[in-house]
């Protein structure tokens, strides 16, 4: 409601200064009347012009008038002037003459109009690497060697072929299937794109076992063609396995060519193995795992905004300020800063939000409007009348599960009057679709049938506000987690299941009864845990907003991890700009430093939280920031550290560079040892930063001292992004790498005081022993033991022991719990520029909540039936939340304000008086019968 | 009859690249006609190695220096081309003996001997590498004389 999209519009130039910018922009005419249009579909249907679909990477047809895809935001039709009959010869107007709403406008003119804003956020994107020119990968030549957004359009429910991937040389299923990466990326050789484009070794993992999972039959094989496997981000190991697991073949080798099949189809793959063997195998299809480059118009866009751009036409950004453009008041994020993955684009959209408005919070609030719902229709005394939407999820659900027979299943259930099946029920267009249908048949109860209410309950209850209807007349059937995902193999099974989920859902809904939601104060100011780089970031952050922050640090001191790191990227030197951020934070008067001790206690909820320190002070807050850090493991028991001196961590080679105790003029001979403690069964994540610190430290040796000679042995080398340079830098610095496996470890030995390393080098297949008067060993970074915190505001800790987030990719800065943000190594180890980045993005996450002056809170409380209440004290023994106590008679009384409605009064009472609103006891029983019955 | 021709290593993927090994082939085409070309794959700058460079052909290791041959060999065999145009002496000589050694029996000529032969001006003496169809080809005959 606050954001006014302006689509077809373009940027013509930019005047004024940070904080009051006038942006002149331009709007191509869209020739539909976006007010009018409702998105019937039938002026495209009628179009007699095709046009080659950029959306599904050119691979079927769209018509002139159009719209992008199924979700498209909003969901407006567009009519494209360059391929419209009538805009082009004055002939046809099929679409006018058939929209039913009168929005087709062939006059539409281009819009000039300006804006006046206080900071910009560029977020143009990125564009995939073009291999066409490139005759080594014989794209223009086979049609069966295809980019991976081809690919991935291929693969997708809503794509040219519904999901079920046909090859473009003769409209065969292709069984089997090679990738090969770093096409367009880490290129020396011809592009050059000297970058690592960071998400394409995930995403061909991904595209391998999407593909692996939907093999049915012989003769599938997935192959993936690689130099290093980069699967450095949280969970991404994990699923590097899973992949091995499901049988995906991931083949060290950079394949020399591609010869065409017979007839032209599918691709004859040259390469050499490991062991030096030349080899040919024929593939079906062969997928281009294509890079990411900056936009076309970066160049355009840079010019007009006036911002520096790199080397690659990347904005150009400071590690210590991530999102800041050279120019002030304008910001960025996503891949134009760097080619990224989701999560970080997201963490990055939301730094770059914090980053806009910590200008602007004189004028919060000045521009913006309220929401406003209908009124709630009184339903009290109805009978009920339910409406089912079964969600497809693309092909997520309706892949498993036959959709078609549970929308008409649900139909015969008692109290529905309607039902229907939508492709994503979640998306912009159905939610309107859902509301008009609510408010068509009269609806008082809805059922949405489609994923896990932890993410999407939220949004159907606005969608039932904005028809008019409370929000808690409403039930979700879990079909796909529980359902389509967790019973792939068995469609039957799993569409008998998912009528079951329906079948109770609606006998819950016919209990359902509209809650009241109770309203109070927020107290605003925040409680930041942890005064490293990320808790101190955040601190200062929130205080530019204008908020109180309590910063608490169990040390005396400040810095964190960042105190015993030399450089960042390479040539950032820490120190100084850790003084200079530990300087705005003490002399902040917005910020009261807590240090030298710990959280005590936290009680409270969203907007009114009360924390007690060890040092006993008590602080009022409403909203909490947890950025306790990460540690580096001591490895103790492996590759005998701690039997000489000379055997360090990279924190104790950082330290030793830093006060001189450790000089690379003196060392000749240098190994490092990287995944100590990583990527092993007992601990099976990357640690992300450690390849990068290593080649940092090995290039300061070679910088000082060239004549020294450095061997660094590794697994994969993740130097993910514009890290890779570095890598490089070292490579052409002299700096040997060598790989080892797991069945071939170094082996270090200690002899006489000097140190060796025994390692199999993987050209000669043999072993080799090198002297060193310094090792390296590139040791894990663990989570610390924060389970006492952790418990006391109920945060979830991963396996690892890393703070789990709401969402991995569209909430990765935010706990489950309200009010909760996290930040820094706490959520997995990361360098600290993407320290910086998620620190903001948990600034402009708590102002989200501290910006608002009252706080709703849910109506799903606990009630007491006083006339069964006995006073026996066991409710208010029982809660963890201390919201029931006795009245003056001595009967149990809700607080409903400290309710979190968990229901452990009602499953201890032993007379029934307790009753949990929207999860009453006859509301389950009435499940427990539907699922019996 | 048809012509092939290898693109040496030293002379375009490591040199000129594919504007050299596109005039290579204008000249090729012209000397034999268009219809009698036809291309390896890959080709151009993607082009296989002989297997002979690096000194291999006069070092030893003969065996190595054939088993790096044989992609080539295949290649060529691939084709189905009787005569190999190899524009280098190296190269030459190292598909002279994959022919014989892997018994391919496609000739290895030339570039020089082909543009000699097809200008009418190629001596009596140079056409040791040309196979039956051709070592006759634009010699005056004693009955013309």
């Amino acid at each position: 409601m606050n954001i006014e999209l302006l689509p077809l519009t373009g940027v013509r130039s930019v005047e004024g200064e940070a904080g009051d910018f006038t942006v002149h922009l331009t709007q191509a005419p869209r020739y539909i009347d976006p007010e009018k249009c409702i998105a019937c579909g039938e002026c495209s249907r009628k179009c007699p012009s095709k046009v080659s679909n950029d959306f599904n990477a050119g691979l079927d047809k769209r018509k002139a008038v159009h719209i992008l895809y199924d979700q498209t935001v909003p969901l407006k039709y567009a009519i494209d002037a360059e391929h419209c009959i009538y805009l082009q010869k004055g002939k046809c107007g099929n679409c006018a003459k058939v929209c039913p709403a009168d929005a087709v406008n062939f006059a539409d003119t281009p819009r000039e109009f300006s804006v006046r804003v206080g900071s910009v956020v560029l977020a143009p994107g990125i564009r995939t690497f073009d291999p066409s020119a490139f005759d080594s990968y014989a794209y223009s030549r086979i049609p069966d060697v295809i980019t991976s957004l081809e690919y991935e359009r291929l693969l997708s429910a809503s794509g040219p072929c519904q999901g079920h991937v046909l090859r473009p040389s003769d409209g065969t299923e292709p069984k089997r299937i090679a990738w090969l990466q770093c096409v367009g990326s880490r290129g020396n050789n011809k592009c050059d794109n000297d970058y690592c484009s960071n998400v394409c070794c995930m995403y061909a993992l991904k595209q391998s076992l999407v593909t692996a999972d939907h093999a049915h039959g012989e003769g599938h094989d997935q192959a993936i063609f690689f130099m290093d496997v980069r699967a450095h981000n949280k969970s991404f190991e994990q699923y590097y396995n899973q992949a091995m697991d499901k049988g995906v073949r991931i083949l060290r080798a950079r394949p020399h060519s591609f010869l065409p099949g017979e007839e032209n189809r599918g691709v004859r793959v040259g390469y050499v193995n490991e062991a030096g063997e030349p080899l040919s195998e024929d593939f079906d299809m062969v997928v281009l795992s294509v890079g990411l480059e900056a936009p076309a118009e970066a160049k355009q866009l840079a010019e007009t905004f006036d911002i520096k751009l790199d080397h690659w036409n990347f904005a150009l950004t400071d590690p210590f300020d991530p999102v800041a453009t050279s120019r002030k008041g304008v910001y960025v994020c996503g891949g134009f800063q760097e080619p990224k993955d989701i999560p970080r684009s997201v963490m990055e959209a939301s730094a770059a939000a914090s980053a806009a408005t910590a200008g602007l919070t004189k004028g919060r609030g000045t521009r913006t409007a309220e929401r406003e719902v209908p009124a709630a229709v009184d339903v009290l005394g109805e009978p009920p009348r339910i409406g089912v939407f079964v969600c497809s999820c693309g092909i997520n659900i309706s892949s498993v599960i036959d959709v078609q027979d549970v929308a008409d299943y649900a139909r015969t259930l008692p109290g529905v009057v309607h039902v229907e099946n939508n492709m994503f029920s979640c998306s912009q267009d159905t939610q309107v679709a859902i509301a008009e249908v609510i408010r068509k048949h009269r609806l008082n109860r809805v059922v949405v049938a489609a994923c896990t209410p932890r993410t999407h309950e939220p949004l159907f209850r606005e969608t039932l506000e904005a028809a008019g209807l409370n929000k808690y007349l409403f039930a979700m059937a879990n079909i796909r987690n529980h359902g389509s995902w967790v019973h792939a193999t068995d469609p039957k099974g799993a569409t008998r299941k998912a009528r079951d989920q329906v079948r109770m859902a609606v006998a819950s809904a016919r209990h359902l009864a509209p809650l009241k939601e109770v309203t109070l104060g927020v107290t605003p100011s925040a409680l930041v845990v942890g005064g490293g780089v990320a808790g101190m970031t955040a601190a200062l952050g929130i205080a530019e907003q204008g908020f109180a922050v309590h910063l608490v640090e169990r040390e005396t001191e400040l810095g964190g991890n960042a105190r015993m790191l030399r450089v960042t990227q390479g040539r950032f030197e820490t120190a100084p700009y850790l003084a200079s951020l530990e300087k705005a934070v003490r002399g902040h008067a917005g910020i009261t430093l807590h240090a030298g001790t710990t959280v005590a206690d936290v009680e409270g909820f969203v907007g009114n939280f009360v924390t007690r320190l060890d040092s006993g002070t008590e602080l009022r807050h409403g909203a909490i920031v947890l950025a306790t850090g990460g540690v580096g493991l001591k490895p103790e028991g492996m590759y005998r550290y701690g039997e000489h001196p000379r055997i360090m961590t990279h924190q104790q080679i950082d330290a030793g560079f830093m006060d001189g105790s450790v000089d690379p003029k003196a060392l000749q001979s240098v190994v490092f040892i990287q995944c100590v403690g990583s990527r092993e069964p007992g601990r099976p994540y990357c640690s992300r930063v450690c390849c990068t610190h290593t080649v940092e430290s090995a290039l300061h040796i070679k910088r000082t001292n060239p004549d020294a000679r450095v061997v660094v042995l590794y697994r994969d080398m993740r130097t993910y992004g514009q890290r890779e340079l570095l890598y490089k830098e070292a490579r052409e610095a002299g700096v040997i790498f060598s790989r080892f496996s797991l069945d071939h470890r170094p082996v270090v030995d200690v002899v006489n005081g000097t140190i060796t390393v025994t390692f199999r080098d993987h050209v000669l297949q043999q072993d080799l022993t090198v002297e060193a008067d310094l090792l390296g060993l590139a040791s894990a970074i663990v989570a610390p033991d924060v389970n006492g915190l952790a418990q006391m505001v109920k945060a979830t800790l991963s396996d690892e022991g890393w703070y789990v987030e709401a969402h991995s990719k569209l909430r990765p800065v935010d706990f489950v719990t309200d009010g909760m943000f996290m930040a820094g190594l706490g959520h997995y180890p990361k360098p600290l520029e993407e320290s910086v980045t998620q620190a903001r993005a948990a600034v402009s996450r708590v102002t989200t909540v501290l910006s608002r002056t009252e706080m709703t809170l849910a109506g799903t409380v606990a009630t007491i039936n006083k006339a069964k209440c006995v006073g026996c004290a066991v409710c208010w023994n029982v809660c963890p939340y201390n919201a029931i106590s006795p009245d003056e008679k001595g009967f149990a009384e809700v607080n409903e304000a400290l309710c979190k409605g968990c229901g452990l009064c009602a499953a201890a009472c032993r007379s029934g008086a307790p009753d949990l609103r929207g999860f009453t006891t006859s509301d389950i029983m009435a499940q427990v019968s539907a699922m019996l019955g | 009859m048809k012509f092939t021709v290898q693109d040496p290593c030293q002379l375009v993927r490591k040199t000129f690249g594919d504007p050299v090994a596109d005039d290579l082939r204008y000249v090729v085409k012209a000397v034999v006609g268009e219809e009698n070309f036809i291309d390896m794959w890959p080709n151009k700058s993607n082009n296989y190695c002989c297997g002979g460079g690096g000194g291999y052909l006069q070092s030893g290791y003969t065996e190595a220096r054939r088993y790096y041959g044989k992609r080539k060999d295949e290649q060529i065999k691939d084709t189905g081309a009787t005569y190999v145009i190899a524009p280098c002496h190296n190269c030459h000589a190292q598909i002279h003996d994959l022919s014989e050694h892997y018994g391919g029996g496609y000739h290895v000529v030339h570039l020089w001997t082909l543009i000699a032969l097809s200008l009418g001006m190629l001596g009596e003496n140079e056409r040791e590498y040309l196979g039956e169809d051709l070592c006759d080809c634009g010699l005056c005959t004693v009955d013309d004389e």
